[in-house]
């Protein structure tokens, strides 16, 4: 008897651990899972279309996703990835914030901090230079919360970073251009970048120096403009005096070509100094149209805010745990010019 | 009665102080200008040309022209700190209602320089009537002038000069008798502006307003409506300085905070020039000789193939010398806080 009621209360204790195992692995299944991520290890692995489709909008339904861009309304640029992510969140059920911070990196520091304390479900963050969001990030991931880079890659890695390979779009654009001066007999070229310390032009002057110094060319000048179009225009215009002969100027970004472009139209050198830069705004185009710049490695700008939903989806889905497994996540370009620039869907957005 | 020989020397000493004590600081700063052109010229390819100098004008004119406008309310013992913000808005403003809100080129221009005028009334009024201190008044007016006009016209913070344009296209980029616009509008607000302070009563009243308020109170001047004049013109300058620079460069950006260097450089002209923080000190020849040295500064600097930050180190050690030069001249005491030149 005694042997029975033992057997028994070992059946119902096992059957009890069984059921109670069971419903945690339905809740994390994922390793490394909390409490406080959600109850996936991704899809199963034969699908329905309707329940997986359920599965996705349970996961995502009332989380609250952050986008804390260097500046918002305005600029193009953010505002395209922001109305790809809020298409996407809206549609599957999740709460999609933007806090702008009007280019004030203290600001933006102290938007993500609340964020952070406030505990939304992720951040997906523009980071202004390398090291600054460094403590953020890892605040953010120390409380459980998904932290996705976009376009400007950080010292510190979010979970994952979606934007441009600004080092090998340098490298190609810079080829471009030491293939055009080549063919005009001409090495002389100058570079033009953004502030220095940010990772834009730390991975532009990394793919584009070796090639100009591999093909033997003359840099004449490396100046910061801080992304600044008047600055851009003022250092061309002082640089174009000095050097007449030049072949080609050189920078990381689209609005300083453009001012760029300008200079060299307003010396009377338009055509005989090529422009050269990374992405291709709306903005650019009309420049290139006009001839004042030449040709840019536009890298797809609504496909890294349309990556970004992705990750994010990817990162909850999962259940992976904040902060413990990361990517690098690159979106493509094209080297786009008058010849070929309405081709391609990564050239002329204007943030709709 | 012997004298030592230290006494001879410290007289010596003295006496030098004295002298260069009763130059007046801008024609100091423009020596050392002039001095900085000889170096320039011995130790940089391509800076003693007529093309050079006739860029190094063309890319000051802006700056010099808000610097004349900073300098007036300074005189008058102010700070305009909205004029970047004012010269942004004027730019932008102008492009949106131009291009994109019906207006034809001239009404905008007219409808940007009232705005500009506006802003200059209100920050006016804030200093002297509701007696904000101005450094309080115009951190505050800069916030509010950008949210409000950013709210109610400007949709973006990148502007593109249409090309259709020609009254700011001229601004920027026309020529009268062979000389750069810019250049000839930075030239008639100089001097317009040295007739003004050195020639005309309430001139000359602004600079006595600046050096002793409560006296230039008791003479009879009409302080309130004196410190309005100075930031109306501060704006009114700004406005127009943000058009040049918006025909120069063919575009005006806000993005990633361009455009707001504009409110240090100009008050670190005007403060190497001689214009004292203090009020009631100062000349626009001291400005046009600050505003010339910066200008040559940065042109060597960048064709020297200097960065930001060696141009910035440079900007702002100049800007220290020039102060503590002044300090080592007129040394303050009591009296010589009260009244100066009156």
């Amino acid at each position: 008897m005694r042997k029975l009621c033992a057997i028994a209360v070992a059946m119902a204790l096992i059957i009890l651990g069984g059921c109670s195992s069971g419903s945690d692995s339905n809740k994390n299944t994922a390793a490394g899972a909390t409490k406080d991520q959600p109850a996936s290890a991704g899809v199963p692995e034969t699908v329905d279309l309707v329940s997986v489709r359920d599965l996705v909008h349970k996961t995502m339904a009332g989380k609250r996703i952050a986008f804390v861009p260097i500046l918002y309304n305005g600029f193009a640029l953010t505002e395209t990835w922001g109305h790809e992510l809020e298409r996407t969140m809206n549609m599957l059920g999740a709460k999609f914030e933007v806090h702008d911070a009007n280019f004030d990196t203290d600001k933006m520091v102290q938007i993500i901090d609340g964020l952070i304390n406030e505990h939304v479900d992720a951040l997906v963050l523009h980071n202004p230079d390398v090291g600054v969001l460094t403590e953020q990030i890892k605040r953010a991931h120390e409380k459980g919360i998904y932290v996705v880079v976009v376009n400007m890659i950080a010292n510190q890695s979010g979970d994952m970073y979606i934007g441009a390979d600004v080092p090998s779009a340098g490298r190609d654009i810079a080829a471009r251009a030491v293939a055009d001066c080549k063919a005009k007999n001409n090495n002389k070229v100058a570079i033009i970048d953004g502030f220095g310390p940010d990772a834009f032009s730390i991975g532009f002057l990394a793919g584009a120096e070796p090639v100009l110094k591999d093909a033997g060319f003359q840099v004449i000048s490396k100046q910061e403009a801080q992304y600044d179009q008047a600055k851009a225009n003022q250092i061309a215009t002082t640089i174009l005096q000095q050097n007449k002969d030049l072949c080609a100027i050189l920078t990381n970004w689209d609005i300083p070509a453009v001012g760029i472009g300008n200079a060299i139209e307003s010396a009377g050198l338009k055509g005989k100094v090529g422009v050269y830069n990374l992405d291709a705004s709306k903005t650019w185009c009309d420049s290139l149209k006009a001839g004042k710049v030449t040709a840019s490695a536009a890298y797809d700008v609504p496909g890294i805010g349309a990556g970004a939903a992705v990750a994010i989806q990817h990162l909850f889905e999962l259940g992976i745990k904040a902060g413990t497994q990361r990517t690098v996540d690159y979106v493509p370009y094209e080297i786009v010019d008058q010849s070929n620039y309405s081709q391609y869907a990564n050239a002329c957005y204007s943030g709709a | 009665m012997t004298t030592s020989a230290a006494e001879v020397r410290q007289a010596g000493r003295a006496s030098l102080r004295d002298r260069l004590a009763t130059i007046e600081q801008g024609t100091l700063v423009m020596g050392l200008t002039v001095v900085l052109l000889l170096v320039g010229v011995f130790t940089t390819r391509g800076f003693a040309t007529f093309g050079n100098f006739r860029v190094v004008l063309m890319l000051s004119s802006a700056l010099g022209i808000v610097s004349v406008g900073q300098s007036i309310v300074i005189l008058g013992k102010g700070v305009d700190l909205s004029v970047a913000v004012v010269a942004a808005l004027a730019a932008q403003g102008s492009v949106e209602l131009f291009a994109n809100r019906g207006f034809s080129e001239g009404e905008a221009v007219a409808l940007v320089l009232a705005m500009g005028l506006g802003m200059g009334l209100f920050n006016g009024w804030l200093v002297a009537y509701a007696e904000v201190p101005a450094l309080f008044a115009t951190l505050g007016t800069m916030a509010l002038f950008d949210g409000v006009v950013r709210v109610n016209l400007l949709p973006t913070h990148l502007y593109q000069l249409p090309p259709n344009s020609h009254i700011v296209r001229w601004m920027g980029q026309g020529h009268v008798l062979g000389i750069p616009a810019p250049i000839v509008l930075a030239g008639i607000v100089f001097i317009g502006a040295w007739l003004f302070i050195a020639y005309t009563s309430p001139g000359r009243l602004i600079r006595a307003m600046g050096d002793n308020p409560e006296a230039a109170r008791l003479m009879g001047a009409p302080i309130r409506p004196l410190l309005v004049s100075t930031y109306v013109i501060s704006a009114v300058l700004a406005t127009i300085a943000g058009l040049v620079i918006l025909g120069k460069d063919g575009g005006y950006s806000t993005i990633y905070g361009a455009g707001q260097d504009i409110l240090f450089e100009s008050i670190t002209v005007a403060v190497i020039g001689g214009v004292s923080l203090s009020g009631g000190k100062g000349s626009i020849f001291g400005v046009f000789s600050g505003a010339a040295l910066v200008a040559v500064i940065v042109n060597v600097l960048t064709l020297n193939n200097f960065g930001l930050l060696a141009r910035n180190f440079t900007r702002g050690l100049v800007l220290i010398i020039a102060v503590a030069a002044d300090a080592w001249l007129h040394p303050r005491d009591e009296e010589t806080a009260k009244s100066e030149d009156l």
